[in-house]
């Protein structure tokens, strides 16, 4: 009996943790599937085929690295090039992973290489905003929907053209942007000396860039280590994080 | 075209490593409270490193259209804690200014 109504309770939170996932991936979902779009007509204008479309959404699911992949295909550059430059622009996530395992709730060794799989800039972003300890399930689904946005759109981008109007696409591309904003404002709000943290990590990012050998693949990395290095030891914030 | 299976392949190794490493090996519960903070920081501080630059050129080709949308976006979040919503009416007021 006692087993039983735990079980209950236990199933209640999956769903109503998939639930908040859905809500909280929804204009992840929407930004994705018009970038997808974009991604799919790109690779078959390259004259590839829908096959490979698909494979490197959902076999990659890493969206800024496919169209810079892409491009560097289409201009004959080697496959150990591409593949080194993917792993540039893509180790951002080392640092992001290692920020959502400090707030996952003891996630089952089955579910990590899951989580680990669909951390993105978006979902991370998405997850983190939330307050207190994340359960693994959330984490997933945040990610679930939004791969499945970003592999049908690609899809649809490939076998339908831009059924969306450019103009549109472009703005629902914007709205990954505005996604960002309206995650940090609120914190901002909160804790208003966040400011400084957000704004250094985004000039050290702009002026890195232009730095030979840093260039623009590590410049966000190194921006936001740096950012939060400053204001963990040098100019401590008074204020508590509200996520702490 | 068994080229792009292998290159696939490569980049998906690439890209999973770095995002699995952290997550398999770090505990939770036996990090330094400095480290913790340190990792606290990290949403914020990527947060901005996304917006700048790149948001600011996010309609591309267009910087003015892209800081009015951002703009928008921030006050609308200001008074309203609501992604959906912010979302929505950054997304017209992008789309309109483009059609204008």
């Amino acid at each position: 009996m006692l087993e039983a109504g735990k079980n209950k309770k236990l199933e209640k939170q999956t769903i109503s943790n998939i639930l908040m996932g859905l809500k909280d991936a929804f204009p992840i979902m929407l930004g994705y599937f018009s970038v997808a779009m974009a991604f799919g007509l790109l690779v078959k204008s390259a004259d590839l085929y829908l096959k490979d479309s698909v494979l490197f959404s959902t076999v990659v699911f890493a969206g800024a690295s496919q169209f810079m992949a892409l491009n560097m295909l289409i201009n004959g550059i080697s496959v150990l090039s591409i593949v080194t430059a993917t792993f540039l622009v893509n180790f951002r996530h080392f640092i992001m992973s290692a920020s959502l395992s400090s707030r996952l709730l003891k996630p089952r060794k089955w579910q990590i290489p899951f989580i680990a799989f669909g951390v993105t800039d978006e979902t991370f972003s998405v997850v983190m905003a939330r307050e207190g300890v994340l359960p693994p399930v959330y984490v997933m689904a945040v990610s679930f929907f939004s791969y499945i946005s970003w592999g049908s759109g690609t899809a649809a981008g490939f076998l339908l053209g831009s059924l969306i109007p450019e103009a549109l696409g472009d703005s629902l591309g914007m709205g990954l942007y505005v996604l960002f904003m309206s995650l940090l404002v609120p914190e901002i709000k909160k804790a208003p000396r966040i400011i400084w943290v957000a704004l250094t990590a985004g000039i050290l990012n702009t002026v890195l860039s232009y730095v030979p050998l840093i260039g623009s693949s590590w410049s966000l990395v190194f921006g936001v280590i740096i950012s939060a290095l400053l204001f963990t030891f040098v100019f401590p914030l008074e204020t508590e994080v509200p996520n702490e | 075209m068994n080229n792009i299976l292998v290159l696939v392949i490569l980049m998906a190794f690439v890209t999973y490593i770095p995002r699995l490493l952290p997550l398999a090996l770090i505990k939770a519960d036996r990090l330094p409270e400095k480290f913790k903070l340190f990792l606290s920081y990290i949403p914020y501080a990527v947060l901005g490193a996304l917006i700048i630059p790149d948001g600011l050129s996010g309609i591309p080709n267009s910087v003015p259209i892209s800081i009015i949308v951002l703009t928008v976006a921030a006050i609308v979040s200001w008074y309203k804690n609501n992604v959906i919503l912010a979302f929505v009416i950054s997304v017209a007021v992008a789309w309109g200014l483009q059609s204008f």
